[in-house]
């Protein structure tokens, strides 16, 4: 009952703040063309006026490709290099916009440029000393999961006589860690909110009451984020039936499907603001109004968390 | 009392399964030069193999022999110094001999029957490159001399301790693979054989990149394991029975093969099909049991495809192993009426590993089981025939687009990897196939046997259709099957099939074509270099142009459309160019293409839109086809197609990176 109603409620946010998603959508759409097309024009002047690629118009032709990667493969890796970069540097530009998006939900306001990147700026900073905690955990996380399969594998792998239970292992391995991952995924959201809501400059305060939140409602929670991540998956799918069905094979079917794509682009990004607005209502309105007044004594407790800024007073 | 008991010895001798053997084919298929009678028995304890061989070689040379040569395959595997270890640097399909256990193989006596015992004159010597560690050939020479079609039989004692699975031979757990294991002879090579002009010992060193040579024969094999064991073999089992102490023993024939290998172990299921007169047996791994379809399937089309189109499988039997996960390096290897695959449990069936292994490894039946040509000094003529064959059968069987990956919209076909093997090699020029295997520079054994030369029959049956190519390789099967022959045999065949099909519609013979793609260095690479058109105006009416297809006519403007067409490598062969106007004619000219370009102009009222080099890529071993083609009215609907997908994905990767935070 509470997770649906934090979905409509979420939607609802999401909806009403669309302009925020569009915002979010040009700004991914300017990176990447920033990228495409000078890639295009690469690719335009790499092929010349060759005929060869024109059969990939119709169908995926592994000739044409494996001799353009031959003859190109600088482009070829120029892609895949890009891809990374621009990946990781749309990493931090998402640790830049989250104070935005967080402040326009918390702020309830109508949506205006000024606010949005007001927030931006002003938990930046914090939301990447966070992400630094959040990656050093994914980074043992990783470890002690892979690790441990490795070690595992290597003493299975005298005895057992099929590969089944080796797939079995490392595929258990790779489920433990999918379901960490949301874990992490959610503690993050949850650390966020808590810090723009209570407009806290303690990360690590913030983290330790995530920690507490997610676990304390780790079913909700967890239902909350998978529900939300799935979707995207299934219109994917979707998408890639549609395109295998179609195909993008004249000028009419590629501005089709090019609009189809974007328009899936902006989907996944409504979503990203949909679970986050969900997340908040969630936090904001169900189970605790205020945890910092209701646990005040455990922080204080815990020696392991008395860090030096637990004794700086939050900003009002 | 004497007769009496030389009655019952004889009795017992020839009613032993040994000699009871009841002949396969007669007349027999070969020369029969190398034969063995071999009793083995496997110690699981210390994975080694002790017993004896008996060998009776045949001298069908004219000359005196005083020597004989012994290949001792399994002492590459004997330690970090020898000629196999120091080539592959330790190190095969990505396995190390790091923490493996070695293996090698001791002579422990070595005499003729009723004779000489040559054990004291064993000589270890390397032919190839003095590698003084290396053990892996011995010689022995003779007191007495084998005459011309006189036989000598040697009785040999030896152990072979198994390595850890390592060049696809050897054991892991309980799965074994014995393969090269046994002391085998080498070839003695008659004068005008291949390219030997007198007679000559042809027995190399085991090297990282070669396979094998040897002489056909029949091979009688005892083994004798745990009775829980399944096992399979070259040949037929004649004989098994359970020993008292928990052994078994098994009695192995095979006629007119040129190698023995068998395989071992408790796991196995077996599953059988028959094809015609072909008893199809794979030993199965129970966790592939639901894959054997799949590889007795892939198998008869194997079978069925060589057999209509090559020539008849004459054994009544093959058997396929599919080896367990852990010993994963033992597939992929072929044998004589015996191959071993390659299958992983949850493979999707529209990634077609297994049926391409299959097909091939059985494919090497053909050529090197049967048209036994030498692996060590011409292995294109082995590996590079069967790649073609096997792109061929997976081709036409399982889709020219989608037969080795079909995901999606995702398509791969095996002559597709063949070319894009050889077209997307790093030094296409660095070699010719002359050199021996082990000899190839930079890393090019592999393409140089298999792709390169797969390309190259590929290309030769488009140039001189398939049906003269079918004929050429049906004529050099039929002549060369149980036989040695080089490539220059091969040639001839291709000559003599083309000469009479063709007259001299390809010169007076294909010389020209093997002398640059096998025995020469160069590449192929055709390309329109440019198009060029210049505007004119008519003055008078021209008759000729007058006389053009489009009789309405009525433009006083002429072009002059120039088409150059040039050849960026030194292989030279016959090309079409089609060149195609704007008002939809299409000239096909050809082109010999032995000056470095050729231009082609046209005055015409209409112009030249595009021009194609080879428009139906005919010439397989053209290096780059992206170059065949130019237009004067570029497309950029591929581009937009290709840079919304790219932007689509980056925009996806963008936001899954997004996720960590």
């Amino acid at each position: 009952m509470k997770i649906s109603a934090s979905y409509k409620s979420g939607f609802k946010v999401a909806f009403r703040n669309s302009k925020v998603v569009f915002v979010i959508y040009f700004l991914t759409l300017i990176f990447g063309l920033l990228f495409v097309l000078p890639f295009k024009s690469l690719l335009s002047s790499a092929v010349g006026n060759s005929m060869s690629v024109y059969s990939l118009i119709e169908n995926f032709d592994y000739l044409i490709y494996s001799d353009f990667l031959t003859q190109h493969k600088d482009i070829a890796n120029l892609m895949f290099k890009v891809f990374f970069w621009l990946g990781l540097f749309y990493l931090f530009f998402t640790i830049f916009i989250n104070g935005g998006i967080l402040s326009i939900l918390n702020n309830k306001k109508s949506f205006t440029l000024a606010d949005f990147f007001n927030g931006c700026g002003k938990y930046s900073f914090r939301f990447f000393r966070l992400f630094l905690v959040v990656i050093i955990i994914h980074i043992i996380i990783t470890a002690v999961i892979y690790s441990s399969l490795g070690i595992l594998i290597e003493q299975y792998e005298d005895i057992v006589k099929s590969e089944i239970t080796l797939v079995i292992i490392a595929g258990t391995g790779v489920f433990i860690h999918l379901l960490f991952l949301v874990i992490i995924f959610l503690i993050t959201d949850y650390t966020k909110i808590i810090i723009v809501k209570n407009d806290s400059s303690k990360v690590l305060r913030s983290f330790w009451k995530s920690v507490k939140f997610v676990f304390s409602h780790l079913l909700s929670t967890y239902s909350l984020y998978i529900f939300l991540l799935i979707i995207p998956l299934i219109v994917l799918a979707g998408y890639l039936y549609l395109e295998n069905l179609f195909g993008m094979i004249s000028p009419e079917t590629i501005m089709l499907f090019f609009i189809i794509q974007q328009m899936y682009i902006w989907f996944r990004i409504f979503t990203k603001v949909w679970i986050i607005s969900s997340e908040f209502n969630m936090y904001s309105n169900y189970f605790i109004p205020d945890i910092e007044e209701a646990e005040p004594v455990l922080i204080a407790e815990n020696e392991e968390w008395n860090f030096d800024d637990l004794n700086e007073p939050d900003p009002v | 009392m004497n007769k009496i008991f030389l009655f019952w010895v004889l009795f017992f001798i020839f009613n032993s399964p040994l000699f009871s053997q009841n002949p396969l084919f007669k007349p027999p298929l070969s020369e029969r030069i190398a034969n063995y009678n071999i009793s083995i028995e496997l110690d699981t304890a210390d994975h080694s193999l002790r017993g004896n061989e008996i060998l009776i070689w045949k001298n069908t040379s004219s000359d005196e022999i005083n020597e004989l040569q012994f290949h001792l395959y399994l002492n590459a595997f004997k330690g970090d110094s020898t000629t196999f270890m120091i080539e592959s640097g330790s190190r095969v399909r990505g396995v190390s001999t790091k923490d493996k256990e070695w293996g090698w193989i001791d002579i422990h006596s070595m005499k003729i029957v009723n004779g000489e015992n040559l054990t004291d004159k064993i000589e270890y010597f390397q032919p190839d490159d003095n590698n003084k560690n290396d053990k892996t050939v011995i010689r022995v020479p003779l007191a007495k001399p084998v005459l011309p079609n006189e036989k000598i039989e040697v009785k040999i004692e030896f152990t072979s301790k198994l390595p850890n699975i390592f060049a696809r031979t050897g054991y892991e757990k309980d799965f074994y693979l014995v393969g090269q294991w046994f002391p085998k002879i080498g070839v003695y090579e008659k004068a005008g054989q291949r390219n030997a002009e007198n007679g000559r010992w042809n027995c190399h060193q085991f090297h990282a990149n070669s396979e094998f040579y040897a002489d056909f024969g029949v091979y009688n094999v005892e083994i004798i394991l745990p009775k829980d064991f399944i096992v399979g073999a070259t040949g037929q089992l004649q004989y098994e029975k359970v020993n008292e102490d928990g052994s078994k023993y098994l009695l192995y024939h095979a006629e007119d093969v040129i190698d023995f290998a068998w395989t071992a172990s408790p796991e196995y299921l077996t599953v059988e099909k028959i094809w015609e007169h072909v008893q199809i047996k794979a030993l199965i791994q129970p966790s592939h049991f639901y894959l054997a379809d799949r590889i007795l399937e892939s198998a008869v089309k194997g079978l069925s495809y060589m057999d209509a189109n090559v020539g008849k499988y004459p054994y009544p039997y093959l058997t396929i192993v599919d080896p367990p996960f852990y010993a994963v390096n033992a597939g992929g290897m072929e044998y004589p009426t015996f191959i071993t695959t390659l299958s992983f449990w949850g493979f999707p069936e529209n990634i077609k590993i297994t049926e391409s292994t299959t097909i091939h490894e059985f494919v090497h039946n053909y050529f090197m089981g049967m048209v036994a040509s030498n692996e060590f000094e011409e292995p294109w003529l082995d590996e590079g025939f069967t790649q073609y064959y096997e792109a061929r059968i997976m081709d036409e069987n399982y889709g020219e687009k989608t037969s080795l990956l079909n995901i999606l919209d995702y398509h791969i076909g095996d002559f597709e990897i063949t070319r894009g093997g050889y077209t997307g090699m790093k030094y296409p020029e660095a070699s010719d196939n002359t050199p021996f295997a082990w000899e190839y520079p930079l890393r090019t054994y592999g393409v140089m046997s298999y792709y390169k030369p797969a390309t190259m029959l590929k290309t030769l049956e488009n140039i001189i259709g398939r049906q003269t190519f079918d004929n050429v390789i049906k004529t050099y099967f039929e002549k060369w099957k149980f036989k040695h022959p080089g490539g220059k045999d091969f040639i001839k065949v291709v000559n003599e099939v083309v000469l009479k099909e063709h007259v001299n519609r390809f010169g007076e013979n294909m010389d020209w074509y093997f002398d640059q793609v096998i025995y020469g260095s160069g590449i192929c690479d055709y390309k329109i270099d440019h198009i060029k058109i210049d505007e004119m105006k008519k003055s008078k009416p021209n008759l000729e142009i007058d006389n053009n297809e489009d009789e309405n006519y009525e433009s006083n403007i002429l072009f002059k459309s120039e088409v150059v067409v040039y050849r960026n490598g030194d292989v030279k062969i016959p090309v079409e160019i089609l060149i195609h106007f704007d008002n939809g004619n299409e000239i096909l000219e050809i082109w010999d293409g032995k000056d470095r370009f050729h231009n082609y102009m046209y005055t015409r009222p209409e112009k030249v839109v595009w021009a194609k080099v080879d428009p139906e890529s005919k010439i397989a071993l053209d290096l780059n086809i992206e170059n065949n083609s130019v237009t004067t009215k570029k497309e950029t609907t591929v581009l937009n197609k290709y840079a919304a997908k790219v932007l689509f994905w980056l925009e996806n990767v963008m936001l899954t990176f997004s996720m960590i935070f």
